[in-house]
């Protein structure tokens, strides 16, 4: 009874972009540009994933004429074929090869209308109260309470149909429900994004079905419906400022090559929003030399810095389908409090053929042999929680020599004795599961067969930069909130403090990383800042939306 | 025009980078001379029918095909290019800073000290069998250097990645493949 998705057909799945534009919505294809445009507005916003969809909603719905840009090319449902190499080329940041500066970590991040929401795999949790707590006492963020954020994560999760998953987990996130029940570890279900999933498990490469509610099919159309225009194929070269306000967007449009084709666009507003997401944000202040007197534009970007351990098992687990995440373990999230050791999350990651084969980390007779178990192939992650101890701090994002933004992380041993006991943690579960074979995602890792041989393999590990390869798919902060004006850029509004009319609303005003995927905090925080700044510019019709 | 910051590439810089950068510790560690490793960081030409790759880089990849790739297709000249190719295009993607620095190792690959660093193996891969080049694969990934693993990892994931891209890639791992999108007529 082997698992074979291959010969479902989905058909009759309306594209709401390819219907939008039928009807009128105002396009605007970077690509297709045959001379220089200049374009005015009420409010800018550059980048349409979490933060821009969000704030483009709120905004255009409250009477303003407002302008997204984005640097990605539409692509939507029609186009959502469910093809891993496709997928990786048209909506990930640097045909998802972007990494850390020394290449230490591999970033997955989206590039997409619609941001990472139209490839992430659907998590949807509250901020912790434990890091809304930390932020208030160690960066002075105010009035983001839980209490304070709880209407705002009602509203968003009720928008974006957050719930409980209910349907049972495929046998991949099933491992992280059987050793917890074994070990007595801590273990519960996901809430998801998703409005009649059909639970086929290609969140990754942009929903086939739309019932994943990104950006691309909720905010981003009912901002279109109130009159917004989108430019994509458009990237934000820099702001142009007079010290004290941001008078243009200057941006250049790129070809169907991704190449910029020659033409560039001015976008003039009387306020600014910078949506970009962590690395890309702060790339843009950098490479528009903002005012910045205390050269924090960049820092304090965390990953969540993820490692892996790998699981084979006697019977199918086809971790390629059904929901990829829907099982999660707080066992180890706050394992020495907010600012003690490391603290991770455990999760599980979807098993496809062309990540598997990057995260498997050999070549080779091994990689053969270790591929041909995809289908018996459990992977799990786990999160570091970095950014809240001293010692970790996050990384700096820095231009190349192009202009182009580049993530330096510095892999300190805080963070690496978490990353030891991530693994240990990992390959423990796995075996709890019923695994036959377990291995750490490490240089030297071979499979064992019993976990205390597992077990001290892994303790004898070196644990350095480049022996244990690492990921992240959540970048957060660069670009951190909080009062004190020597750390944090923004204030608690996302208001850059040495700007006047610039917003900053996206994943790089968190101060730390989280403890939880990040979308539903990117969400409900915008949804608070966009409102204010709503209400701050058109009273009237704020009051009555 | 690849330039989003608008200036000329900096060349300079990036020999700079040579220097301090990704493989710096390396020059020191194998004695080369920077001169010998920054007059071969100059050519930026890709070969023919590629847009990263270059020539030269072609002759130190082609050996390592059946190496990395070993059992997954017969390694025909054709085979082996088609996989190159579907290395190429990924590469196509990244960013030009990170192509820059693959394109600085491949060069460091050139020089034999640096090879010997980098592998354990003096001698240029189009000059090993493949069961010695299997050897020296075997021992690249267990070099206890930082930037052995470092750069073991850079030149074999885009291309074992491109070939589990593939429809046959992906189908002879047991992945029975996505469902079919039918788009309405």
């Amino acid at each position: 009874m082997i698992q074979d998705l291959s010969t479902l057909a989905i058909r009759n799945i309306a594209d709401p972009w390819e219907q939008g534009i039928a009807a009128g919505w105002d396009v605007i294809d970077g690509a297709a540009a045959s001379e220089d445009l200049t374009l005015d507005a009420d409010v800018i916003i550059v980048g349409t994933g979490a933060g821009g969809g969000v704030s483009a909603e709120i905004l255009s719905q409250a009477g303003l004429r407002v302008i997204m840009v984005e640097a990605a090319r539409l692509k939507s449902s029609n186009q959502f074929n469910m093809n891993e190499g496709e997928a990786y080329r048209d909506l990930y940041q640097e045909g998802a090869t972007r990494t850390s500066k020394d290449a230490a970590i591999s970033i997955l991040q989206g590039r997409a209308v619609g941001g990472t929401t139209v490839v992430n795999w659907t998590s949807s949790f509250r901020t912790p109260e434990q890091t809304l707590n930390h932020w208030q006492d160690t960066f002075g963020v105010t009035g983001m309470s839980a209490q304070d954020m709880a209407p705002w994560f009602e509203r968003m999760e009720k928008r974006l149909k957050v719930s409980r998953w209910i349907m049972p987990p495929n046998a991949n996130n099933d491992v992280i429900r059987k050793a917890a029940e074994k070990l007595g570890w801590h273990w519960d279900t996901i809430p998801r994004n998703v409005d009649g999933c059909w639970n086929l498990g290609y969140c990754g490469t942009g929903c086939p079905t739309n019932a994943k509610m990104s950006m691309l099919v909720t905010t981003l159309p009912e901002a279109m419906k109130a009159g917004a225009t989108l430019v994509h194929s458009t990237e934000a070269v820099s702001l142009d400022h007079d010290g004290t306000r941001v008078t243009a967007v200057q941006c250049r449009m790129l070809g169907e090559d991704r190449q910029p084709n020659g033409h560039r666009c001015v976008l003039r507003a009387p306020t600014i929003i910078v949506a970009g997401g962590g690395i890309n944000t702060p790339g843009l202040l950098l490479r528009s030399a903002v005012p910045d007197p205390h050269k924090r534009v960049g820092k304090r970007t965390t990953l969540h810095v993820t490692s892996s351990g790998f699981g084979v098992y006697d019977n199918e687990v086809a971790g390629y389908y059904g929901a990829p995440q829907s099982l999660y373990s707080d066992e180890f999230t706050w394992r020495d409090g907010a600012t003690g050791k490391m603290g991770y999350k455990l999760e599980v990651m979807p098993v496809h053929p062309g990540v598997t084969s990057v995260l498997l980390d050999v070549s080779g007779e091994r990689l053969r042999e270790e591929m041909g178990e995809l289908p018996k192939l459990s992977m799990a992650i786990a999160m570091m929680r970095d950014g809240f101890h001293e010692q970790s701090p996050g990384g700096d994002v820095q231009l190349r020599d192009d202009g182009s933004p580049v993530l330096d992380y510095t892999l300190s041993a805080h963070l690496l004795e978490g990353v030891r006991h991530s693994l240990l943690s990992q390959v423990e579960m796995h075996f709890a599961a019923g695994a036959k074979k377990a291995r750490a995602r490490h240089s030297d890792a071979r499979y064992h067969t019993s976990w205390q041989e597992a077990k001290t393999a892994i303790e004898g590990y070196r644990y350095a930069t480049h022996f244990v390869p690492l990921g992240s798919a959540h970048v957060m902060g660069g670009c951190a909130m909080g009062s004190d004006e020597t750390v944090c850029v923004t204030d608690s509004d996302g208001r850059y403090r040495h700007l006047k009319n610039l917003y900053i609303f996206d994943g790089s005003v968190l101060p730390t990383s989280l403890g939880v995927n990040p979308q539903l905090t990117i969400y409900s925080i915008t949804a608070r800042n966009a409102s204010r700044l709503a209400e701050k510019l058109a009273p009237s019709a704020s009051a009555t939306a | 025009m690849n330039n989003i910051a608008g200036q000329a590439p900096a060349n300079e810089s990036r020999r700079a980078f040579i220097r301090f950068g990704l493989i710096g510790s390396a020059v020191v560690a194998s004695g080369a001379t920077l001169a010998t490793v920054s007059g071969c960081a100059s050519n930026t030409t890709p070969a023919s029918g590629y847009r990263q790759l270059r020539d030269a880089d072609l002759t130190l990849l082609r050996p390592l095909v059946p190496v990395l790739l070993v059992g997954a297709f017969d390694p025909t000249d054709d085979n082996i290019e088609h996989t190159l190719h579907g290395m190429d295009q990924l590469l196509d993607s990244a960013a030009p800073g990170a192509i820059a620095d693959l394109h600085q190792l491949l060069d460091a690959l050139q020089v034999a000290p640096m090879r010997r660093f980098f592998t354990g193996s003096w001698r240029h891969f189009g000059n090993q069998s493949t069961a010695e080049l299997t050897e020296t694969v075997t021992q690249w990934q267990q070099r206890n250097y930082e930037l052995s693993r470092l750069s073991l990892r850079a030149i074999s994931q885009p291309l074992l990645w491109a070939w589990y891209l593939t429809e046959e890639g992906a189908r002879s791992t047991g992945y029975p493949g996505p469902p079919k999108k039918v788009l309405a007529a």
